[in-house]
C-alpha cells in the first residue's frame, strides 16, 4: 500500500490550509482533522475512479493526489495573508524551529507541542496495531481469506489509512510532507529486508526509524544540511546495510 | 508575434501549448505501460541533478540542468531496477524509496549551498521561464512528438508485449530505455512550469481522459494531445487574471475538470450516458409491462377499452405512472386514447402478444431445459421477457418444437412469422 | 545429408530466481510435425518456450533454432502466449493485435499500409474472428481472446510456432476449431509446439509428444511416449537425487 502512503502525503495539503483557516495556527486540532478527513477522501476518491470508472489504480492515484495537492497549493496562495504557512516549510520541514516552537507546560517541563502530538501518534499507533494488528496482516496478505473469517476488511482498512493520514500530518510539521513517504516506506522495507516474519517486520522497523533519526540527527549537525533530509539518507544507508545482508543470505528473501 | 511572445503571458502560453502536447503524448504511453507513478518518482528523483546543473557554473543554463537531471533520473532508474529484482520489495515500495531518498538528497544539497532558483523547479512557475528555457522546451518537445509519432509502432508493440516484440527483432531493451530518457526530458522541462508534484497531472490526467473518448492508442494519443493543451492553456490564462495566482496548480485542476467532463459525457461509457441509458431501459420495461397487463386484462374482460382506473387497481401502480406509460405508448403507435381511456391499435396488440409469448416460452425452456420447478419460473420469466429478441425467440420455440401451451396451462399466442435466410 | 531441425537443444539447464526450472533438457524437433509438450505444474514447460524464444538464458547447454542461435533465428519463431501474461486493459482493438504480426519485416520507418492490412485480416477470417475486428482486446470472452492471438501468429507466417496452454479455459468449439488451424500449418510444412495440460486430448492432437519433468521424461511418437511407466515418472513427483544436484549447480556458481 505504499501508493496510497505516497498519495496521502500529498493529498492531506488541503485538509491541512482548511484547518489552517479554521483553527486560525499552526498547532490548532483542526489542523490534524482535516489533514485526516482530506487523506481519506483521497484515497476514497482513488476507490471510486478505480471501481466505477475502471481507471487502473497506478492512474486513479496519480489524478487524484495531484488534484488534492492542486487545491492545497492554490488555497495556500489565494489565502496566503491569512495563512502563516511558508510553502517552503511544507516541502521541507522544519524539524530545527518546531522544537522552539509553541510549548505546553506540563508537570512543570517545558515540552515542545510538537514532541506531545509526536508522543501521542506513537501512543495511538502501538493501540492501533496491538488491535488491528491481525486484521491488517491478513488483510495484507489475502483479501478474500480475510473477508471469509468475518474480517470486515472495509473498516481495517479505513482505520489503517486514517491512521496513516494523521501520522503524516504529525510528520509534516516536522519533516515536510515528501519526506513523510521515506518514513513511511523507509523502516518497513528494511523489516521486510531482514526479517522473516511479520512481528520480526515490526521490531526491526521500529529499530530503524530510531536509528535512522539519530544519526540523522548527527549527520545534519555535522554537515550542515536540512535534518529532514539526513534523517532519510541516514535511513537509506541503514536500508543498504539491510539490503546488502539479505543479498548475502541469498537474496529475495530466500 | 514575435513581441507577444516576449512578453511573459506570450512565454507562458507557448509553454503551456508545448508542454500540453508533449505530456500528452508522452502520457498515453505512460498510462498504457503503467508507468504513472514512475514519472512521479522521476519528478521527485531528479531534484539532486537539477540542483547540480544549478550549482554546476555560474548563472543557470537550462541545457547543463537538463542533462543533469537526467542523469540524475537514469541513476535512480538503475536504483529501482537494482532493488526489484534483488529483493522481494514490490514496485510500489521500491518507488518510494527511490523517489524520497533522491529528494532528500536534493534537499540536502538545496540547504547546504542554497542555490538560487531552485524554487521554479520545485513549485514551478510558468512566470520565469526565459527564452532560454523556451527554446529548450520547444526542442525537447520537438524531439519527444518527433519520437513517438516515428517510433510509434515500435513502442507500442514493445508496450503490449515485450515478448512478442523481441521476436519481431525490436530491441525492446532499447526502446524502453529511449523512452525513459525522453520521460525525463519531459518530466524536467513540466518541472519549471507546474512543479515538482503536479508533473504527474500533466502526464497522467489528459492520458486517462484521452482513455475515456477511444478505445484505440492512436486516437487517445490524439485527443491527449487535445487536452493537455486545453487544459495547459486555460491553466495558464487563469492565472493571468490575477497577481500570485499559480500556473502549475491551475494547470492541473483545468485538467482534472476536462477529465470529468470526459468522464461523464465521454462515448466510451460517459457516466451520463450510462445512467441515461439505465433510465431509458426502466421506462421501456415498465411500459412494456403495463402494455402486457393491459392486453391481458382486455383478453379476460373481452373489451378492446380500458379505463386507466381498472388498470390501476390490477396492477397496483399509481395513476400518474400508468398515464406516463399510457402516453409513451401512444407516442410509440402502440395505444390510443379514448374517452373512457385507452385502447391498443393493431401494432400495440402485436407487441403485448409478442412479449406474452416470449414470457411464456422461456418459461417452457426454464422447466424442460434447465429443470425449473413450475412455481419458480414466472419471476425469471418477468424479467426475461423484455430482453428476449425476435431470433432468440424464433430459436427458443424451434428447441421446444413450437409449443402451444405453457407449463400453466394458458396459450402461447403465435408469433409474427419472419422471413427466413436473414 | 540430415535435414537441420527446426528447434534443438542440447543439455539445456536454467533457472529463475535460483530455482532449477530445467536440467539436462536434449531434443529434437523436425518440420511438418504437431508437438505437445506435458507436464505437472512447475515442471519447467513454460521455461522451456522462454528458452527457445531466447527470453531465459540457460545456465548451461544451448538451444538452437533452424542451426542458428536464438538471437539470430528469433524472428522466424511465432509465439501465442498464456491468457494470464497478456495485458487486456491495454487500448487496442483485434485487428490491431492482428496487425502486430506483420510488423516483423516492416522497416521501422515505414508505414503498415494494405498489404500488411490484408494479410492481418486474411489471419483473422482463418480463425474466425474477422467481424469482431473494431472490438477492443478486453471485450473478448477466453476463446475469442485466443484466437486473436493465434492470428497474430499466423500473419507473422513464421516456421516455428510456440503456443502456451492455448486450451485453457476455452470452450470445446474454440479448442476444435483450433486444432483444425494447427493441422492446416502442419501440412504446410510449419512445426507447431504446445504446452498442454489434458493427456486424453494429447493422444488425439499430436504427432509428438514431449513429457517434462525438469528434464525429458520421455521423447517421442505419442503412442509410444503414453505409457504408464513414463507418466508415473512424469506426474508422481520430482527424482529428489536429479532435483538435488540441479538445485546444487544452480546455486554453486553455475549463474
Amino acid at each position: 500500500m505504499a501508493l496510497a502512503g505516497d498519495a496521502i502525503t500529498h493529498s492531506v495539503l488541503p485538509g491541512i490550509v482548511a484547518g489552517f483557516l479554521l483553527g486560525g495556527s499552526l498547532d490548532s486540532p483542526w489542523l490534524l482533522l482535516g489533514a485526516a478527513l482530506a487523506g481519506l477522501a483521497c484515497v476514497l476518491l482513488i476507490e471510486f475512479l478505480h471501481h466505477t470508472l475502471a481507471l487502473r489504480e497506478d492512474a486513479a492515484t496519480g489524478i487524484a493526489f495531484t488534484t488534492f495537492f492542486a487545491v492545497g497549493v492554490l488555497g495556500l496562495r489565494l489565502f496566503a495573508s491569512k495563512i502563516d504557512l511558508d510553502p517552503d516549510c511544507v516541502i521541507f520541514g522544519s524539524l530545527e524551529t518546531v522544537v522552539h516552537g509553541a510549548r505546553l507546560s506540563f508537570r512543570s517541563m517545558q515540552v515542545p507541542a510538537a514532541f506531545v502530538s509526536g508522543a501521542g501518534a506513537v501512543v495511538v499507533g502501538v493501540l492501533a496495531v496491538m488491535v488491528f494488528g491481525r486484521r491488517w496482516t491478513i488483510g495484507a496478505f489475502d483479501p478474500l481469506h480475510a473477508r471469509c473469517l468475518g474480517f470486515e476488511d472495509g473498516r481495517a482498512r479505513a482505520v489503517l489509512l486514517g491512521w496513516t493520514a494523521m501520522m503524516v500530518t504529525s510528520a509534516f510539521q516536522s519533516v515536510g510532507a515528501i519526506l513523510a513517504v521515506a518514513l513511511l516506506v523507509q523502516p518497513g522495507a528494511c523489516g521486510l529486508l531482514v526479517a522473516r516474519r511479520v512481528p520480526g517486520v515490526l521490531i526491526v522497523a521500529g529499530l530503524h526509524s530510531v536509528l535512522s533519526a539519530l544519526c540523522g540527527f548527527y549527520l545534519a549537525w555535522f554537515a550542515a544540511i536540512n535534518a529532514a533530509s539526513a534523517m532519510v539518507l541516514a535511513g537509506f544507508a541503514w536500508l543498504c546495510i539491510a539490503w546488502g545482508y539479505s543479498l548475502l543470505r541469498g537474496g529475495r528473501g530466500a | 508575434m514575435i513581441e507577444w511572445l516576449h512578453t511573459a503571458a506570450g512565454t507562458a502560453m507557448t509553454a503551456a501549448f508545448l508542454l500540453g502536447i508533449s505530456g500528452g503524448l508522452t502520457g498515453v504511453f505512460v498510462v498504457s505501460r503503467r508507468m504513472a507513478l514512475t514519472g512521479d518518482m522521476l519528478s521527485h528523483a531528479v531534484l539532486p541533478g537539477v540542483v547540480g546543473g544549478i550549482l554546476w557554473g555560474p548563472g543557470r543554463h537550462p541545457l547543463v540542468v537538463l542533462g543533469c537531471a537526467v542523469v540524475a533520473g537514469l541513476v535512480a532508474a538503475g536504483l529501482l531496477m537494482a532493488l526489484m529484482r534483488s529483493t522481494r520489495l514490490k514496485s510500489d515500495a521500491a518507488l518510494g524509496i527511490v523517489l524520497s531518498v533522491f529528494f532528500a538528497l536534493g534537499l540536502a544539497m538545496i540547504s547546504k549551498w542554497k542555490p538560487g532558483g531552485v524554487q521554479a523547479y520545485l513549485f514551478g512557475q510558468a512566470a520565469a521561464i526565459s527564452s532560454g528555457d523556451l527554446i529548450l522546451l520547444a526542442c525537447s518537445s520537438g524531439v519527444v512528438v518527433l519520437g513517438v509519432i516515428f517510433g510509434f509502432r515500435v513502442l507500442l508493440v514493445s508496450s503490449f508485449d515485450p515478448q512478442h516484440a523481441r521476436l519481431l527483432g525490436i530491441p525492446v531493451g532499447w526502446v524502453d530505455r529511449c523512452f525513459f530518457i525522453a520521460l525525463s526530458v519531459s518530466v524536467v522541462v513540466a518541472m519549471q512550469a507546474v512543479g515538482v508534484v503536479l508533473v504527474s497531472a500533466l502526464l497522467v490526467t489528459p492520458a486517462i481522459a484521452a482513455a475515456r473518448m477511444s478505445r484505440r492508442l492512436v486516437s487517445q494519443a490524439w485527443w491527449a494531445c487535445g487536452f493537455g493543451v486545453a487544459g495547459a492553456l486555460v491553466g495558464v490564462w487563469l492565472s493571468l487574471l490575477r497577481p500570485g495566482l499559480p500556473t502549475g496548480p491551475l494547470m492541473a485542476l483545468s485538467l482534472a475538470v476536462l477529465f470529468v467532463a470526459a468522464a461523464l459525457f465521454g462515448p466510451r461509457d460517459g457516466l451520463l450516458q450510462r445512467g441515461l441509458g439505465r433510465m431509458r431501459q426502466r421506462r421501456r420495461i415498465d411500459t412494456e409491462n403495463l402494455l402486457k397487463s393491459a392486453w391481458v386484462l382486455m383478453e379476460e374482460r373481452a373489451c378492446s377499452e380500458l379505463a386507466i382506473d381498472i388498470l390501476a387497481e390490477r396492477v397496483g401502480v399509481s395513476r400518474k405512472g400508468i398515464r406516463r406509460c399510457v402516453a409513451s405508448l401512444v407516442r410509440e403507435c402502440d395505444a390510443e386514447l379514448v374517452e373512457s381511456g385507452f385502447s391498443l391499435t393493431p401494432s400495440g396488440r402485436r407487441r403485448a402478444s409478442e412479449i406474452v409469448r416470449r414470457h411464456r416460452l422461456w418459461e417452457l425452456y426454464l422447466m424442460r431445459r434447465a429443470d425449473y420447478a413450475a412455481d419458480h419460473v414466472h419471476d425469471d420469466a418477468e424479467r426475461a421477457e423484455h430482453w428476449i429478441s425476435g431470433e432468440m425467440e424464433q430459436g427458443l420455440a424451434k428447441m421446444l418444437n413450437h409449443p402451444d401451451v405453457d407449463p400453466h396451462g394458458s396459450i402461447i399466442p403465435r408469433g409474427v412469422e419472419r422471413e427466413e435466410g436473414r | 545429408m540430415k535435414e537441420v531441425p527446426v528447434l534443438e537443444a542440447h543439455d539445456l539447464c536454467a533457472s529463475y530466481r535460483r530455482r532449477p526450472v530445467l536440467h539436462g533438457v536434449d531434443v529434437a524437433l523436425p518440420k511438418g510435425v504437431l508437438v505437445g509438450l506435458l507436464g505437472p505444474n512447475g515442471a519447467g514447460k513454460s521455461s522451456f518456450l522462454k528458452a527457445v524464444m531466447g527470453e531465459l538464458k540457460p545456465d548451461s547447454g544451448w538451444v538452437k533454432l533452424f542451426g542458428e542461435p536464438v538471437s539470430r533465428a528469433r524472428h522466424r519463431v511465432a509465439y501465442v502466449p498464456q491468457r494470464e501474461s497478456v495485458d487486456w486493459d491495454f487500448p487496442v482493438t483485434v485487428a490491431d493485435v492482428a496487425m502486430m504480426g506483420t510488423y516483423g519485416g516492416l522497416a521501422w520507418w515505414r508505414r503498415a499500409g494494405a498489404q500488411e492490412r490484408g494479410r492481418a485480416m486474411e489471419a483473422l477470417d482463418r480463425v474466425g474472428m474477422a467481424s469482431f475486428a473494431r472490438q477492443p482486446i478486453g471485450e473478448l470472452s477466453g476463446g475469442q481472446q485466443q484466437r486473436v492471438f493465434l492470428a497474430r501468429a499466423l500473419a507473422q507466417d513464421s516456421e516455428l510456432l510456440l503456443m502456451d496452454e492455448p486450451f485453457a479455459g476455452v470452450d470445446a468449439a474454440t479448442e476444435e476449431s483450433i486444432v483444425d488451424v494447427l493441422r492446416e500449418l502442419r501440412s504446410a510444412g510449419r512445426t507447431v509446439l504446445v504446452v498442454h495440460h489434458d493427456l486424453q486430448t494429447a493422444r488425439r492432437y499430436f504427432d509428438l509428444l514431449m513429457i517434462l519433468n525438469l528434464r525429458v521424461v520421455a521423447f517421442g511418437a505419442t503412442e509410444e511416449v503414453l505409457t504408464s511407466g513414463n507418466l508415473d515418472a512424469a506426474y508422481g513427483g520430482r527424482l529428489t537425487l536429479l532435483n538435488e544436484v540441479a538445485s546444487r549447480s544452480v546455486v554453486g556458481g553455475k549463474m
